[in-house]
C-alpha cells in the first residue's frame, strides 16, 4: 500500500513538473561560467568565452540550452563553424497555449525580404563580428538584437506587483505550479506591457541612420528596375529630418504618442501581404512599403494616429512631407554642397543661392569701388546715397569740390582768352 | 693568468652593459661567474633568481637562432578593441586596453600582451584566465636551471605596491585583483622582477636601438630562465606532489577541495592531447584522417558530466 501511494505520489509530480525547463542540460556553463575566459584572436578581437550566468538565465533565451543555438558543438575544443548560430533555427522551448517549438522564422522571413533583407540572419559567431562591424551595410540580426533581459529592468516593479496576483486573482481559476511555471510569467510580461520603448527601437535605427558619414557609402536599389545608385542627400539625412518633426519631438518628451521610425516604415499590418513584425522596411518606391504612395493613407491611418487620413478627401494630408529637407540646418558650406542639385528641394538652399548671389554682387561692387575709386571723393560708393543723406538725414548738400570749380572757370577764362 | 684576468673583465663589461645597476652590486660583491658551467647556479647575492640565472648562463647558438626566425616571422596583430558590433551574450566589461597601459604586473607584460596564450585552442582560455591571478613565471620557470628547487615557494605578490602579501585572508576567493599573483620566492626573496625594475629600462632603451642580431641575443638571453610550456594543470591541483601550498595562499578547506577536485581539471587530464594511450588508440581503430583528427584533438563535451 505505501509503494502504491508513493508510486502515485511520484507520478503525480512528475506529470506536474512535466513541463519545467533545464536551462543547461549539456553542462556548458561547466566552463562557460567562469570568468575571464578569454583570448585574443588572429583578427585582434577580443573574444570573451565567459557568459553571465545569472544573466543568462534572467534573459530572453534564459529557459533555451545552449545548443539549441549552437547546434552542431560536440567536441571541445569547439570548431568555429560548429558554433554557427541560424536565427531561423527552431528551439526546444515550446509555445505554451498550443505547444509548437519557438522560432523567429517568420520574423528572419520578414527581414529576409526587406531593404535590410542582405543583412545576415545566420552563420553568427565570435569571429565574424568583425566583418559584420561596418554600419554602411544591412544590418544583421545581432546589430540590433543581444541577448537582454527578459523582464526589462524598468519594468521590474510593475512585474513583481502582477506576479503577485498569480495566486490569488489568476489562481481562482488557473491552480497548481505547472501552470505557474509554464504559463504565468509569458503572461504577464505581456500584461506589464511592451518591452520596447519607442525612443529605444529609434536608437536602434539611428545607431546606423545617424552616421551621416556612413551613410554616404551607402547603395540603394530601385525596386523598380533593381539598379543600384548611391544614397541621395535627403536619404542620408532622414534620422535627421525626422528628429525635427512633431513625430519625433513627442517622443523625446516621453510621451509614447508620437511615431517612431518603423511607425511608419514597418507597422504591424498594412498589407494582406505583411503580416507585421516589424521588420518590413522597405523602399518607399516598392508596392509592398508602408510609406508607398498607395499605402500612406492606410499607414497614417493606424489606430490612434490620424484616422481621418483614410478618407478619400482627405488624401492631401498624406502629401504632408515628413523627412523634409527644410528642417534641416545649412552646416555644409563647402563648394560640393553649395552645388549639389539634390540639396534644392531646401527651400533654405534655394534661397541661400539666390541671396548669395545678391550678396555677392554687392561685396564685389565694394571691392572694386574701394581698389579704383577710392580716392574719388567726389562719388560716394552706393547708389543714391547723397539723395538718402540729404533727405533722411538732413545733412547740408554737398558743396561741389574744389578742383572741379577752378578747373571749371579756368576752363571759362581760358575760353575768354581764346576769344 | 693576465689572460684569465682580461676575459673576466670582458665578460663583466658585457653584463655592466645589459645590467647596468645591478651589473655595479655584482662587481662590488665580487662574484666569479662562471661561463659555460654544468653546475646549477644559486642565486647571486642581492639579485632575484631571474636575474641570476640570466647572468649565469649564456644563450646558446640555437636557442638564439629560434629567437630569430621567431622576430623575423612575427606579425604584429591590431586590436579591435571597440567594435560597434556588441556580443550578443552579455559579459563583465573587459578592460584589456587599460590592462595594457598599466605599468603594473610582471617583467613579461613589457612585450607580451595581457592575455598572451593565443594559439592552442585548447588550452588558450583556461590559461588566460589564470594569469589574472598567476604571474608568468610561476608557469614557466625552468626548474631544471635551479640548483635548489625546494627553496622555491608560491606566495602572493603585489605587482601594484611591489611587496609580498603577508596575510593572505581571503585572497583565495577574490582573485580578481589582477595586480596581486601568485608569484615564485626563492630564499625569501620574490624570484622574478617587475616592469618598475633598473634592469627593465636599461634592457627597453637597448631594444629601441638595437639591431636583428642584436634583439635575437637579448631575447634569447631573457627567456632562458623560462619554458614555453607551462606547468600541467595536476602540478597545481591534485592531492599528491601540489606545488602550491594552497592552504597558506589564504584558501579555507572547502575552498582547497574544490580547488583539487576540480571537474575541468580531471576533463583535462583524462583527455591530454600529449598522452601517447589516445593515439595508440585511434591507430589501433584505424579511423579515417578525419576522424582521427578528431578523436586526438576533439572531446567529446558530455563526457566532462561524468
Amino acid at each position: 500500500m505505501l509503494y502504491l501511494i508513493l508510486f502515485l505520489l511520484l507520478t503525480a509530480s512528475s506529470n506536474l513538473f512535466a513541463n519545467e525547463r533545464y536551462n543547461d542540460p549539456d553542462g556548458c556553463f561547466s566552463c562557460h561560467a567562469l570568468s575571464g575566459l578569454q583570448y585574443i584572436d588572429k583578427q585582434g578581437i577580443l573574444r570573451d568565452a565567459s557568459i553571465e550566468q545569472s544573466h543568462y538565465y534572467s534573459s530572453l533565451h534564459g529557459s533555451v540550452p545552449c545548443k539549441d543555438c549552437h547546434r552542431k558543438i560536440r567536441y571541445y575544443p569547439h570548431k568555429e563553424e560548429n558554433g554557427q548560430v541560424n536565427c531561423a533555427d527552431s528551439c526546444h522551448v515550446n509555445e505554451p497555449s498550443i505547444g509548437e517549438a519557438f522560432s523567429h522564422k517568420e520574423i528572419v522571413k520578414e527581414f529576409s525580404d526587406s531593404s535590410h533583407g542582405t543583412g545576415a540572419s545566420k552563420g553568427f559567431t565570435g569571429a565574424n563580428r568583425l566583418a559584420e562591424d561596418d554600419r554602411s551595410k544591412s544590418p544583421s540580426c545581432r546589430r540590433c538584437h543581444s541577448n537582454s533581459a527578459y523582464i526589462e529592468p524598468f519594468q521590474m516593479e510593475k512585474f513583481k506587483e502582477a506576479f503577485q496576483h498569480t495566486d490569488t486573482e489568476c489562481g481562482n481559476c488557473h491552480q497548481g505550479e505547472a501552470w505557474r511555471n509554464q504559463l504565468s510569467g509569458h503572461i504577464l510580461r505581456r500584461f506589464i506591457g511592451a518591452r520596447w520603448k519607442k525612443s529605444d527601437s529609434n536608437k536602434l535605427c539611428n545607431d546606423c541612420h545617424a552616421d551621416r558619414s556612413e551613410m554616404q557609402k551607402v547603395e540603394l536599389k530601385n525596386p523598380e528596375n533593381d539598379s543600384k545608385h548611391p544614397a541621395d542627400y535627403r536619404w542620408q539625412h532622414a534620422s535627421e529630418s525626422y528628429a525635427k518633426s512633431l513625430h519625433s519631438r513627442i517622443l523625446v518628451n516621453g510621451d509614447e504618442n508620437g511615431a517612431s521610425c518603423i511607425d511608419c516604415h514597418a507597422p504591424d499590418s498594412h498589407t494582406s501581404e505583411i503580416k507585421g513584425f516589424r521588420h518590413g522596411i522597405y523602399n518607399a518606391l516598392d508596392a509592398k512599403s508602408a510609406t508607398h504612395r498607395e499605402n500612406l493613407m492606410q499607414t497614417c491611418g493606424q489606430s490612434n494616429c490620424h484616422e481621418f487620413s483614410k478618407n478619400s478627401s482627405n488624401q492631401g494630408f498624406v502629401n504632408t512631407d515628413l523627412h523634409s529637407l527644410d528642417q534641416l540646418a545649412l552646416s555644409d558650406y563647402s563648394l560640393d554642397a553649395l552645388i549639389d542639385p539634390e540639396r534644392l528641394q531646401s527651400n533654405w538652399y534655394r534661397a541661400f543661392l539666390i541671396l548669395g548671389f545678391i550678396s555677392l554682387f554687392f561685396i564685389l561692387g565694394q571691392i572694386i569701388q574701394f581698389i579704383f575709386y577710392r580716392n574719388n571723393p567726389g562719388k560716394d560708393p552706393i547708389f543714391g546715397s547723397n539723395r538718402f543723406k540729404n533727405i533722411m538725414l538732413g545733412r547740408p548738400q554737398k558743396k561741389k569740390s574744389f578742383k572741379r570749380e577752378n578747373a571749371k572757370t579756368n576752363a571759362k577764362r581760358n575760353f575768354n582768352r581764346g576769344k | 693568468m693576465k689572460f684569465i684576468h682580461f676575459s673576466f673583465y670582458c665578460y663583466s663589461f658585457t653584463v655592466l652593459l645589459l645590467t647596468n645597476s645591478h651589473a655595479q652590486q655584482l662587481a662590488k660583491t665580487d662574484i666569479k661567474i662562471k661561463q659555460e658551467s654544468t653546475e646549477l647556479p644559486h642565486k647571486i647575492e642581492n639579485l632575484p633568481l631571474y636575474l641570476s640565472i640570466i647572468e649565469f648562463y649564456k644563450p646558446e647558438k640555437e636557442a638564439i637562432e629560434q629567437a630569430k626566425q621567431s622576430l623575423q616571422n612575427q606579425k604584429k596583430i591590431e586590436l579591435h578593441d571597440k567594435l560597434t558590433l556588441n556580443p550578443f551574450h552579455q559579459r563583465k566589461k573587459s578592460i584589456i586596453k587599460e590592462k595594457m597601459a598599466s605599468q603594473d604586473g610582471t617583467f613579461c607584460l613589457t612585450c607580451h600582451l595581457p592575455l598572451p596564450h593565443q594559439k592552442n585552442s585548447r588550452t588558450r582560455t583556461f590559461n588566460n584566465m589564470h594569469s589574472r591571478y598567476i604571474a608568468c613565471e610561476t608557469c614557466h620557470l625552468d626548474k631544471q636551471k635551479i640548483a635548489d628547487i625546494n627553496n622555491l615557494d608560491y606566495l602572493w605578490f603585489d605587482y601594484n605596491h611591489r611587496v609580498p602579501i603577508k596575510n593572505p585572508q581571503g585572497l583565495f576567493k577574490a582573485s580578481n585583483a589582477q595586480t596581486i599573483k601568485i608569484t615564485p620566492f626563492y630564499q625569501q626573496q620574490v624570484a622574478v622582477i617587475t616592469r618598475h625594475h633598473l634592469y627593465v629600462d636599461t634592457l627597453n632603451e637597448q631594444w629601441k636601438k638595437a639591431n636583428l642580431t642584436l634583439k635575437a641575443e637579448i631575447k634569447a638571453r631573457i627567456h632562458q630562465p623560462l619554458k614555453s610550456e607551462g606547468e600541467e594543470c595536476r602540478q597545481c591541483h591534485s592531492k599528491k606532489d601540489n606545488i602550491l601550498n594552497v592552504l597558506s595562499l589564504g584558501a579555507t578547506e572547502q575552498e582547497l577541495e574544490a580547488h583539487q577536485n576540480n571537474s575541468i581539471v580531471s576533463f583535462f587530464n583524462r583527455y591530454s592531447i600529449n598522452n601517447n594511450q589516445d593515439e595508440k588508440m585511434t591507430t589501433k581503430n584505424s579511423l579515417s584522417n578525419k576522424e582521427k583528427d578528431e578523436s586526438i584533438q576533439r572531446i567529446r563535451i558530455t563526457e566532462l558530466l561524468n
